[in-house]
């Protein structure tokens, strides 16, 4: 696949001049990569950008935690067919943060960019860590939320990107599309606070280490995680 | 300071088990690696490279009855107990199954995980390259007993093997140093640039982790911004000097075991070093063998090529000293 990129230092350099408002065309500025297959078309993405766009300008106090889940199926759609050499491309993510989601990440995580200092908001743009870069972690729980389900997962429990990011994406379990929903779906019936779900999640982590967790069904996943919930040690 | 993984479980009576993985091995292309082992391979072949596990035994029946016994020492049902193979990308956050068999089925002595490119996403994924894990999971639920494995997928013996990827470069980039890190590695508030070293520079082909230089996380903001400014080529330049002090000193520690060439170290962090100081100098400047040779005798003066290899440098400190 033909796919665009951008370089690291061209990548804060852009962003720190879009922060002093500067326009900045970043789709004429990128570099097209070769691979095999066709050209990536963008035209899924600018969508999803644009429906993003609009949500951020109709304001009325939206969480922005809960407008980042309800996009990250979709950018995971968008995404499904791209090869992972593609995904695994740090440039790929980082034009995508400024050719499309610039505008949603700096409302997103709008205390980062304040300042304008590039060590505090390039992680959320330079695609290093997936799961800090805004539109890869979006990817990474739609499609861990979206394979072999029907995607609920990733809006099933408000104000979640730290649990998705510190319990899930973090950790082993992010390996475990089954596990990793199981423990969303919990949280969602019965939420628990910050430390217990911190202490539920180490459970979680240890019981795994002495399975392949990719192979439970969906009923084991489930009955796994309430037992780390329940703490009792008596399976896990 | 180097560091050991130990996988440390509570069954013992899997010794048997634990003793058939470690006798496996991953041959890609023409390369065998044997369990515990990490093959590093140039980025060009990476996405096409063919990779096989191979399963010890002589023939297929010599390797289901060993198999069985060994199962069957353990406690365990042979009927209980599967081989499965999977592949990680880490970055990805992707674990795909590439084989899974009752080991009651048999097991062939080769089993292709990738042929040519059209192989699982965690094998095409370089950046970190992957992870090969093979297990015998017990696949079945058994009834609970102290010290032996009953719940249904846990593994009973595991192979690992790490596949790669050779960039060539030093590839180093800062990272910024937070109030946080500077309680984890004890830095006063002053600290402005810290470097570490994960292993030795003289190790063959070093990972993106072998080398991490922090810097001080509104130092770093600022240079991001401003990296082709008098201050930030400085800076740089400073940094680049850091990292062949830093270098320099561990190779100090054993410079007994120093090899007598170039080639020798050619692609662990000291060579790259060597070769990207070699670089920068030009064709006027200290050859790789010059540096190496240098840093083999004496140290001080290995430093100096290195500052000299840095063209630029006297007219960047000469001109900010002018603007003050």
């Amino acid at each position: 696949m033909r796919y665009p990129t951008l370089g690291e230092h061209e990548t804060l350099s852009l962003a720190s001049r879009r922060l002093l408002g500067e326009h900045v065309g970043i789709e004429t500025i990128a570099e097209w990569r070769i691979g095999t297959g066709p050209k990536w078309d963008p035209a899924a993405i600018r969508g999803i950008a644009v429906s993003l766009s609009g949500r951020i300008e109709a304001g009325g106090g939206q969480s922005p935690d809960d407008v980042e889940a309800s996009a990250a199926n979709a950018v995971y759609e968008a995404l499904r067919e791209v090869p992972a050499y593609v995904l695994d491309e740090q440039g790929f993510w980082r034009f995508l943060s400024l050719a499309y989601f610039w505008d949603f990440i700096v409302w997103r995580q709008s205390g980062s960019f304040d300042g304008g200092n590039p060590a505090r908001f390039a992680t959320y743009i330079d695609g290093k860590s997936l799961h800090e870069c805004v539109p890869s972690r979006m990817y990474l729980r739609g499609r861990i939320s979206s394979v072999g389900h029907d995607g609920s997962a990733a809006t099933a429990v408000s104000q979640s990107t730290d649990l998705w990011r510190s319990h899930i994406l973090r950790v082993i379990t992010g390996y475990s599309p089954k596990i990793a929903r199981a423990l969303v779906f919990r949280q969602a019936n019965a939420r628990l606070a910050t430390d217990e779900i911190r202490e539920v999640a180490k459970r979680l982590n240890r019981a795994q280490t002495n399975l392949v967790p990719m192979l439970l069904t969906e009923e084991e996943a489930a009955a796994l995680v309430d037992e780390a919930a329940r703490g009792d040690g008596s399976r896990v | 300071m180097a560091r050991e993984r130990r996988v440390i479980r509570p069954y013992p009576t899997l010794a048997g088990l634990a003793a058939f993985s470690r006798e496996l091995v991953l041959r890609v292309a023409e390369s065998e690696v044997p369990e515990g082992g990490r093959l590093v391979l140039p980025e060009s072949t990476y996405s096409s490279v063919p990779i096989t596990l191979l399963v010890p035994g002589a023939d297929d029946a010599a390797r289901a009855s060993r198999i069985s016994a060994l199962v069957g020492d353990a406690g365990l049902a042979p009927g209980a107990v599967e081989f499965v193979v999977f592949a990680y990308s880490q970055r990805l956050r992707l674990a795909e199954k590439l084989f899974q068999q009752r080991v009651t089925d048999g097991l062939p002595a080769e089993i292709p995980l990738a042929i040519g490119v059209d192989r699982a996403d965690a094998l095409q994924a370089s950046r970190k390259g992957a992870i090969i894990r093979a297990f015998l999971v017990l696949a079945e639920e058994g009834s609970r007993k102290p010290l032996t494995p009953w719940r249904r997928w846990t593994w009973l013996s595991c192979a690992e093997f790490r596949i790669g990827v050779d960039s060539g470069t030093l590839g180093i980039t800062p990272i910024p140093l937070t109030p946080q890190m500077r309680q984890e590695f004890r830095l006063p508030r002053g600290t402005m640039r810290f470097i570490r070293l994960d292993g030795s520079p003289l190790e063959d082909a070093p990972d993106a982790d072998s080398v991490q230089i922090y810097v001080d996380e509104r130092l770093l903001g600022s240079l991001v911004a401003n990296h082709a400014s008098r201050g930030g080529r400085l800076l740089q330049a400073q940094l680049f000097l850091d990292l062949g002090w830093a270098i320099a000193s561990h190779v100090s520690l054993q410079s007994a075991d120093l090899p007598p060439s170039y080639e020798l170290v050619e692609n662990s962090l000291l060579g790259r070093f060597i070769k990207a100081v070699s670089s920068e100098a030009g064709d006027d400047g200290p050859t790789v063998v010059d540096l190496y040779r240098e840093l083999r005798s004496d140290r001080s003066r290995f430093m100096a090529l290195v500052e000299a290899g840095l063209k630029d440098l006297p007219q960047t400190i000469l001109g900010s000293m002018e603007e003050t």
